[in-house]
């Protein structure tokens, strides 16, 4: 048997959305998983890319069981820590959107999202964000044993819509 | 199922059902090239019009001289860039020693690991993830994570973001050691990641 990424689905935004659903991408098939993301931009200023789970009844899920931490490296300036308890989505799962040239991509990973344990994920993105420069290296967890089966992308809390990008999930065999 | 030899459609949904059926892998070797005491390695095919996110990954990194580190420099439509236009943050760990935190604005390659040493056992390891290399309206951005040893035996880790923030088409990559050293040795292999 192969070990490698199998591809499930990947989604490409071509007009201004605000949330983007990926659904039916988590199974018994695989425990792990990767998503990557590659211009995620916007028509002007900055959003975030945040990230909450999807049941198998297709509800998203917004009870704050998100917990998150991660270091922002900045090529400019002293990092910064970010630490979440308790909150209703991961924050800035893909980094930050902004637009022109800039924008955001990443190599995330999530664990178990299928079978009823908690739902974790390692995340490693890069974001141009109005001439500055940031890697985000971190960690997410969703406290409930819930089974999933998609992620919901949400870009609402800057009030941005997201232009483009494209996302992709695959199994890690 | 059928065991008549030839898979039908059934046959490999129902393989693929229960992960047995290998299909075609969506990380794509694209090339693997070896160091002996090299000043470089470059990677010119990279089928980034295919290809959105790459990754690659160096293995039994080891530099000519102590404490250099593995590094990287892009090429835009076949010209090397190597001006002092790249940027990069870097958080690194040293097992009997320190944290840290290290960024640049104006250099001429991007770092990928921390240092290494030179006795036999000293390596580094690291991968490396790049991103809209192909894309001439984007700034070209990487992710990476390293573990290795350095001189004096202490284990150390490094992870990383760089960018070129110029928008143009990138079509290769060079791996190198930080400020001229050359590699001892090193295995390097280049993936592209379908549908990424």
């Amino acid at each position: 048997m192969a070990t490698n990424l199998q591809f499930i689905k990947s989604e490409t935004i071509t007009s201004p959305v605000s949330t983007l659903d990926i659904t039916d991408v988590f199974s018994a098939n695989y425990d792990v998983y990767q998503i990557t993301a590659n211009g995620l931009s916007t028509a002007g200023s900055t959003t975030y890319c945040a990230a909450k789970l999807i049941n198998s009844s297709g509800s998203v899920l917004s009870d704050g069981s998100y917990d998150d931490a991660y270091l922002s490296l900045k090529t400019n300036a002293t990092y910064g820590e970010s630490r979440n308890v308790g909150i209703t989505y991961w924050q800035e799962f893909f980094g930050d959107a902004d637009g022109g040239a800039e924008g955001s991509a990443g190599a995330n990973y999530i664990f178990n999202p299928f079978n009823t344990a908690y739902t974790f994920n390692l995340r490693q993105t890069f974001h141009a964000q109005g001439g500055l420069y940031r890697a985000y290296k971190g960690i997410g967890v969703y406290k409930q044993t819930t089974s999933c089966t998609g992620i919901h992308l949400m870009f609402t809390e800057l009030s941005q819509d997201v232009t483009g990008g494209t996302i992709s999930v695959y199994g890690v065999k | 199922m059928s065991n008549s030899g030839i898979f039908d459609v059934n046959d490999i949904r129902y393989l693929m059902d229960y992960q047995q059926w290998s299909g075609v892998g969506t990380l794509e070797l694209i090339e693997t090239q070896s160091a002996s005491n090299s000043a470089a390695l470059d990677f010119l095919i990279l089928k980034e019009d295919i290809y959105n996110v790459h990754f690659m990954t160096v293995t039994n990194f080891q530099p000519a001289s102590d404490n250099h580190y593995i590094a990287y420099r892009l090429y835009e439509s076949g010209t090397l860039e190597t001006a002092a236009v790249y940027q990069q943050a870097r958080q690194y760990g040293i097992a009997s020693g320190t944290f840290g935190e290290s960024n640049s604005t104006g250099i001429d390659e991007v770092t990928v690991s921390h240092a290494t040493g030179t006795d036999d056992e000293e390596t580094n390891n690291c991968y490396i993830y790049f991103y809209n290399l192909g894309d001439s309206s984007k700034y070209s951005f990487s992710t990476s994570h390293s573990s290795g040893v350095q001189a004096g035996g202490s284990a150390n880790f490094e992870f990383a973001g760089g960018v070129l923030p110029q928008t143009s088409t990138v079509d290769g990559i060079r791996i190198l050691t930080d400020q001229g050293s050359n590699m001892e040795h090193a295995e390097v292999s280049l993936y592209g990641i379908r549908y990424s």
